[in-house]
């Protein structure tokens, strides 16, 4: 599915493309590799679709520079799924077994610049369960976020949400 | 993040930017919150700063004090409960949902009720749509029902406040869910339901009333319910007439009182309902088919029938078959089902009586 482009992509954003190949619309990843998606993908795709419907269907090569090659496959199965009617508990179980704990970050940050609602919906349980009954410490790990509290603050707020506090899992250390 | 058209790539490197999900907009991160159980989202309090006015924006607040041992313990969950239902950073964002569950000793009667009066003041003023609570020992303002946004109320283990100079007004209220919850007199329970105009499902059990002389008050019945779940004697049948589905348990006794007696037993012209549910309770004195068949005439469009005869209590034997046969039987009853059906006559009589009038009967088990 996915070709390697030549060094003019970078001017492709703009290029014309000739009407009989609008049938197909180029997503080109950060990484500049393209992939050809049929339209109704790119409808599930808020982004890409305004993109297209702002210049009345002329442009039909997208560069999306913050979505790697890596990730954009799962982003068009997904899309296709949902398109076929076919998003069920199995195939969502199945898709996510295969993302590791960046991978699905990664998506989460694709799904959300894409704007694709369902995709990132299904992220955010995903998230939640992953961060769910973890160690205070384990989350800040995992979103990347850099304690600004005092050890004072925060040990007093943690004495305020002691009532909280029903245990943690062991954290699991991340697999990357 | 920007949300913005793409642009080309300036460069051909993998393009991570290094943003993470935390430099999302704090709409998006309150978005991975919500799926978050709200035991376990309280706890990205203390990830970082930013994270406070994140947690406080949720649209749902479930507090159980399951593990609220001391009291120091229930000051703290009273402070977290003030600052999230007062926080500056939700004041204008809607609750949807609004649910606490007490059972912990810690609670005091006289002054915690003050305390969940405040939050249900704020409940109303954050536009709660649903709210769920579970008050051990703790009285109730009757100020609750008053809650123009309120569509479905769950109370149990309730003690409302007298009801008797305070109105009630739930415009919105579909859902009325009670159980074990017990009011000053039986014209406070009416009041609160004549205050539901919009009610569809209302489900009752361990409803008391420390008087249940006979209603005096204005009482206005159900007339948009659907589904109804009540026990005998704690509503009256007239106040629901008009459900489709209707179940019914504590079927087979009376009260002293006639006259409270048949406030609660008249059994109305059912004209909307197909399924009725009966069940009658364990200290039935004596199991009389021709208390089901007065019913059954009342109910000319039903179509299940679902009995559960008390199992220790004797069956009149000697029912005789009526003289005329209900409407229903004729015209709509597709199912019946007997439960605890015994190998004697009054009951083989009354099952033999089903099958012979029923003419669209597809099943009776």
């Amino acid at each position: 599915m996915a070709e390697e482009v030549s060094s003019q992509m970078n001017s492709l954003s703009i290029s014309e493309t000739n009407p009989s190949s609008s049938a197909t619309i180029s997503l080109v990843s950060g990484d500049d590799i393209v992939f050809k998606v049929e339209p109704t993908i790119a409808k599930e795709m808020e982004t890409v679709q305004s993109f297209i419907d702002e210049t009345d269907g002329k442009i039909t090569t997208i560069p999306l520079p913050n979505i790697s090659s890596h990730d954009l496959p799962y982003v068009i199965e997904y899309c296709e799924k949902s398109i076929a009617g076919k998003i069920t508990k199995e195939f969502e179980a199945e898709f996510v077994k295969k993302l590791n704990n960046e991978e699905v970050k990664e998506l989460f940050l694709a799904a959300n610049y894409l704007n694709i609602k369902k995709l990132l919906d299904f992220l955010s349980q995903v998230i939640a369960d992953r961060i769910a009954n973890k160690s205070v410490e384990y989350v800040r790990r995992y979103f990347g976020i850099e304690n600004d509290f005092t050890p004072e603050e925060e040990a007093k707020l943690r004495e305020e949400l002691a009532w909280t506090f029903t245990g943690v899992d062991p954290d699991d250390e991340d697999e990357n | 993040m920007e949300n913005l058209l793409p642009h080309p790539p300036h460069s051909k490197k993998r393009p991570q930017s290094e943003s993470s999900i935390h430099d999302l907009p704090d709409e998006i991160l309150s978005h991975i919150l919500s799926f978050l159980p709200t035991k376990h989202a309280f706890k990205t309090i203390l990830l970082s700063k930013k994270w406070i006015p994140i947690c406080h924006s949720r649209s749902a607040l479930h507090i159980d004090d399951i593990i609220v041992n001391s009291a120091e313990n229930k000051i703290h969950l009273v402070r977290f409960v003030d600052a999230f239902m007062f926080s500056p950073h939700s004041q204008h964002l809607p609750l949807k949902s609004f649910s606490i569950n007490c059972r912990s000793q810690q609670w005091d009667a006289k002054t915690d009720r003050f305390t969940f009066d405040k939050w249900i003041e704020a409940a109303k003023l954050r536009r709660v749509l649903r709210i769920y609570l579970y008050l051990l020992d703790v009285p109730l303002s009757p100020t609750i029902f008053c809650f123009k946004t309120l569509v479905s109320l769950t109370l149990v283990k309730i003690q409302p406040d007298t009801l008797f100079d305070s109105s009630v007004d739930l415009p919105s209220l579909k859902s009325l869910c009670l159980n074990d919850v017990r009011f000053h007199h039986i014209d406070h329970f009416m009041k609160l339901l004549s205050g539901c105009p919009v009610l569809e499902r209302l489900s009752t059990m361990f409803v008391k009333v420390n008087d249940r002389a006979t209603a005096k008050g204005y009482f206005k019945p159900l007339s948009k319910l659907i589904i109804a779940g009540i026990v005998l004697f704690e509503v009256p049948f007239k106040a629901v007439y008009n459900v489709q589905h209707l179940n019914v348990s504590g079927l087979g006794h009376d009260l002293i009182s006639k006259e409270t007696n048949s406030f609660y037993k008249d059994f109305p012209v059912f004209e909307n309902l197909t399924v009725l549910n009966l069940c009658w309770s364990n200290n039935t004195q004596i199991h009389d088919w021709d208390e089901l068949v007065k019913m059954l005439q009342n109910c000319p469009k039903l179509q299940s029938l679902y009995i559960i005869k008390a199992k220790s209590a004797p069956t009149k034997e000697d029912w005789k078959y009526p003289y005329h046969v209900p409407q229903c039987l004729l015209s709509h009853l597709i199912t019946c089902n007997i439960r605890d059906y015994e190998a004697i006559e009054a009951d083989f009589r009354f099952a033999t009586y089903i099958l012979q009038n029923a003419r669209y009967l597809q099943m009776l088990d």
